[in-house]
């Protein structure tokens, strides 16, 4: 699959068009103590100045865990976001942290949890990779690459949305 | 988290059964048997209906309203949408999740219709974030899904007269983030999909698929609903 991705920085002037190969499933697997970070996207800011998300599947291989911070040398800043549904509206929420339940998976995709990334550097949007740094209540700090995507590919890379 | 609540005006009231109504058949749709496009929920509308969306009982009437259009120009979206097939929807560029997901599985479909059908469709955005979203921005914004996609602009409160006049609820503004001009909008994820009989038959959840359009786009286009 493959597909033009037209990427801008914060500053509005940086445009990268990005060719990106990817099946669902695939991608880089990174591990931390007791945890395991996959599916690891990211989709840019779309006009000047927008914020950009961050999607991943977080898998506890024993205890409960949270995530409670996500942050990084290639962003402003990252805020955990849930997008939920009341009265007819989707509305979205900024939390404190995001629940992983005991031996289970914390998914971030589209209509539920996901990571907002302010001030996406212009650098990691014309190399399609956006770094970050996850910080877990149990103390586990994991380094993530995530891959930039569009959002009409998320479907496909993430399963359906919510 | 607070969201501004619009006044209370006789159009909101108005607009209650109808949210009511589709808040209760979209929650009517939860259960079903085991499907074969992969999610269970389409393909129990698919055995009911025939369409991938939902199917309303008592489709709304194409609204009449004049707003601005990305080139400034007013846009009478009766008239300018009159033979098409229509997909109305109401988003802010601001939006990370929600709104690009679901216009740019709309854009990816586009260009794989048939010609006689894509010439037929009319996607229409209209903002309910006049605040932050130019003319400049919404177009920017816009042309990474499809350059074909119209974006509208009007006041925050005639935005939402024209929501509750097709039964959908009004846009609330979080108010606790609006200091920072860092506010997110709560808004309806419908797109309402007005043929060319004057009224939306169906409407499309936030969670339609590619191929879901690519299944319906054909046949709302092939139905009595798309002859005037």
């Amino acid at each position: 699959m493959g597909a033009a991705v037209r990427a801008r920085g914060s500053s509005g002037l940086v445009l990268a068009t990005l060719v990106l190969g990817c099946g669902a499933g695939e991608g880089a697997v990174f591990e931390g103590p007791g945890l395991t970070v996959s599916h690891v996207y990211a989709t840019p800011p779309l006009a000047e100045g927008r914020p950009g998300a961050l999607y991943l599947f977080v898998t506890s291989q024993g205890e409960a865990d949270a995530l409670v911070e996500l942050s990084g040398a290639d962003l402003e800043r990252g805020e955990l976001h849930v997008t939920g549904q009341a009265d007819g509206r989707r509305t979205m929420e900024r939390v404190d942290s995001l629940p992983i339940p005991a031996a289970g998976r914390l998914e971030l995709r589209p209509g539920g949890a996901h990571g907002m990334l302010f001030g996406i550097a212009s650098r990691a949007l014309e190399a399609g990779r956006v770094s970050a740094r996850l910080r877990f209540r149990s103390g586990a700090v994991v380094p993530v690459t995530a891959r930039v995507v569009s959002p009409g590919e998320l479907e496909e890379l993430l399963g359906p949305a919510r | 988290m607070k969201y501004r609540k619009p006044s209370a005006g006789p159009d909101r009231l108005q607009a209650l059964p109808g949210i009511v109504g589709l808040a209760v058949l979209l929650g009517a749709v939860g259960a079903c048997g085991p499907g074969t496009t992969g999610d269970e929920n389409v393909d129990a509308r698919l055995r009911a209906t025939g369409y991938s969306g939902i199917v309303l009982p008592e489709p709304p009437a194409k609204p009449d309203f004049v707003l601005t259009d990305t080139e400034g120009q007013p846009f009478d979206f009766r008239r300018e949408t009159a033979d098409r097939i229509t997909l109305l929807f109401f988003g802010f560029t601001h939006c990370p999740d929600i709104c690009p997901v679901h216009l740019a599985n709309l854009g990816a479909v586009v260009d794989r219709l048939d010609a006689d059908v894509r010439r037929r469709i009319q996607v229409v955005f209209v903002s309910v974030d006049p605040e932050r979203d130019t003319p400049e921005r919404i177009r920017e914004w816009l042309d990474v899904f499809h350059p074909s996609f119209v974006g509208l602009r009007g006041s925050f409160e005639e935005v939402n007269r024209i929501q509750a006049a097709i039964n959908l609820p009004p846009a609330l503004i979080d108010e606790d983030d609006a200091a920072d001009g860092q506010y997110s909008v709560g808004h309806s994820a419908q797109i309402l999909a007005f043929t060319p009989d004057g009224f939306a038959h169906v409407t499309y959840p936030f969670g339609i698929r590619q191929q879901d359009w690519l299944r319906d786009l054909p046949r709302l286009a092939d139905s009595e609903w798309a002859r005037p």
